[in-house]
């Protein structure tokens, strides 16, 4: 039987890729910011880690998930955009993202 | 979850995401997909909804508050990005050995179903290409979570692959545009309920193709329906990427079968006088139309019997409505989306026509008649991971109608489907039984989402061509 030639049936990667941006040295007096999507939990699991954060680095202000609102509901690809300027109004130095469960 | 923390780190804050031990290799996968491989993860140990409150915070305290402040003060050093990765041309050969070695060669690198696909060769992927205007370069846009681009020239090799007919060409195209939009929301098509996308094609096509509406319509065993319902998991896998982990984006729990592509005995709805569903989607009887959505859960066989509607009516609010979609009412309240089809047989059909009953009829009577307790769709939604859920705020806020928040009373009883329009109604199945069938889907996460199917101008002369002579 004669060979067979085939093609790709993949599409090209949309996005190259990029390393983080740089991260905090210190939360003392810094800002920090959980974005929700409303599931496993994830109130319960910010609340008890910025309680240990704040024992740990003094004057570090909190910014709840309601700022950003449930980022996984029907409001999901409006609520994303505004995500940058939420950020930047609130002067927002680092983001807990929950939970992927 | 992850394109929130993206979207924060494209603004210049840091970021960690928090996921569970079960998620950590699909965040990977995630995370380099949106171009930012090195983004920080805590880990959640095990499975959050199954711990109790002690067991939750100890691991909260011991595992992901370490995990995080890590994830915010310290740079990963064992994932950086690659910049712009080299992949192949589109007439590229990227392999080339017999027929069973091209389909070890798809197998191994997880480019097929499971099932053997038909070659894609240069000279077949043109044979569907001669039934589009369209340039073969064309992005028709991007797709979620592997955000690969989904081209005119993507459409017929995974057409190829899944077994379609060349004519079948322009039903593809309109099928890779509804997976594009952003509103069906292709990204969760790997989510853990499992859900799969379902095709209806509305209009002359279906006939003239010969998709089966009638006696098995949803079983395989017919070309057009099989292959374009196969063609639809196809670009899923090959180009959104949802293949089955530890190698891939798709997490259900437990899925299902590739849906075969449903089309409508529009004859029988016209001989009835009921809308077509094409004409439901807002489309005229003379457009074919291809409309997708996801399905989630099937009904039992619905079974109604008498020579009046409200006989029907009744055992379809019960077996569909109250017993078939009130499981999963929850969770779809908690995303303010519900979107069932009633594949209804066409003798059922006939009896609620030949009675006065119009499609908007049923669909008002089974919003009315399908109810459930709040506090049970409240139960489901958690059970489900939706913590966040409030019926009442919900109902405040607007993301749900007015008649979800009418009191607190949890006992209080709440529409199963939230709005009558949402319920779709298609005509399908064995006209000599009484049966009906419905099918759910998950809420947001692929809502119905149409286009009508483009036809190349010289459409009847290629499509005489194409076909064997038997079936002109």
């Amino acid at each position: 039987m004669s060979n067979i030639e085939v093609v790709w049936p993949l599409g090209k990667k949309a996005n190259p890729e990029t390393d983080t941006v740089a991260r905090v040295e210190d939360f003392s007096g810094k800002t920090i910011a959980a974005i929700w999507d409303y599931l496993f939990r994830g109130d319960e699991i910010f609340r008890i880690v910025t309680e240990k954060m704040a024992e740990r680095f003094p004057g570090m202000k909190v910014v709840s998930y309601e700022v950003f609102g449930n980022n996984h509901g029907s409001r999901q690809h409006e609520l994303i955009k505004q995500v940058p300027d939420k950020l930047r109004q609130h002067k927002v130095d680092a983001v807990i993202s929950l939970v992927g469960a | 979850m992850l394109r929130a923390s993206a979207v924060a780190e494209r603004a210049g804050v840091a970021s960690v995401s928090v996921i569970s031990t079960g998620f950590l290799q699909q965040a990977a996968l995630i995370s380099r997909n949106l171009g930012l491989p090195d983004m920080a993860i805590a880990e959640y140990p095990g499975v959050p909804m199954n711990d109790s409150l002690e067991e939750f915070r100890r691991k909260v305290e011991e595992h992901i508050y370490p995990a995080i402040v890590d994830g915010l003060m310290k740079s990963s050093a064992s994932r950086k990005s690659e910049g712009i990765v080299n992949e192949p041309e589109d007439r590229e050969i990227v392999y080339c050995g017999s027929f069973d070695e091209v389909q070890e060669h798809f197998h191994a690198n997880c480019w097929s179903d499971g099932l053997p696909i038909v070659p894609p060769t240069i000279e077949r992927v043109e044979r569907f290409l001669r039934f589009t205007t369209r340039d073969p370069q064309e992005v028709i846009g991007s797709l979620p979570l592997a955000h690969r681009k989904l081209t005119v020239w993507n459409v017929a090799v995974n057409g190829v692959m899944a077994g379609c007919r060349p004519e079948y060409m322009p039903i593809l195209l309109a099928a890779a545009e509804v997976l594009v939009d952003p509103k069906f929301k292709a990204e969760d098509c790997g989510s853990t309920p499992g859900w799969e996308p379902m095709l209806t094609l509305s209009g002359p096509l279906g006939r003239e193709l010969g998709f089966n509406s009638g006696q098995g319509a949803l079983r395989i065993g017919r070309q057009a329906n099989s292959s374009v319902g196969r063609f639809v998991r196809m670009i899923v896998r090959n180009v959104a990427g949802f293949t089955i982990s530890p190698e891939g984006l798709d997490k259900a729990t437990i899925g299902m079968n590739f849906q075969i592509a449903l089309a409508e005995n529009e004859d029988a709805c016209v001989q009835m006088g009921w809308t077509t569903y094409g004409q439901d989607r807002g489309f005229s009887i003379d457009d074919s139309v291809v409309t997708i959505q996801s399905v989630l859960i099937v009904s039992p066989p619905t079974y109604s019997a008498g020579d009046k509607p409200e006989e029907h009516a009744m055992l379809l609010a019960d077996v569909l409505g109250d017993r078939t979609a009130g499981y999963w009412a929850g969770v779809a309240m908690a995303y303010s989306n519900y979107h069932p089809i009633i594949v209804l047989g066409p003798a059922i059909a006939k009896i609620f026509a030949v009675n006065g009953w119009t499609k908007d009829m049923l669909r008002d009577y089974l919003y009315k008649n399908c109810r459930m307790k709040a506090k049970t769709a409240e139960g489901y939604a958690w059970a489900g991971g939706v913590t966040g859920f409030d019926m009442n705020r919900y109902a405040r806020e607007g993301l749900l109608p007015p008649a979800y928040g009418e009191s607190t009373d949890p006992d209080r009883l709440v529409p199963v489907f939230q709005r009558p329009e949402w319920i779709q109604i298609v005509v399908a199945g064995d006209n000599g039984r009484n049966q009906s069938k419905g099918y759910i889907n998950n809420h947001l996460q692929g809502v119905p989402t149409s286009r009508k199917v483009t036809l190349p101008p010289d459409w009847k002369v290629m499509l005489a061509a194409s076909r064997p002579a038997s079936a002109n």
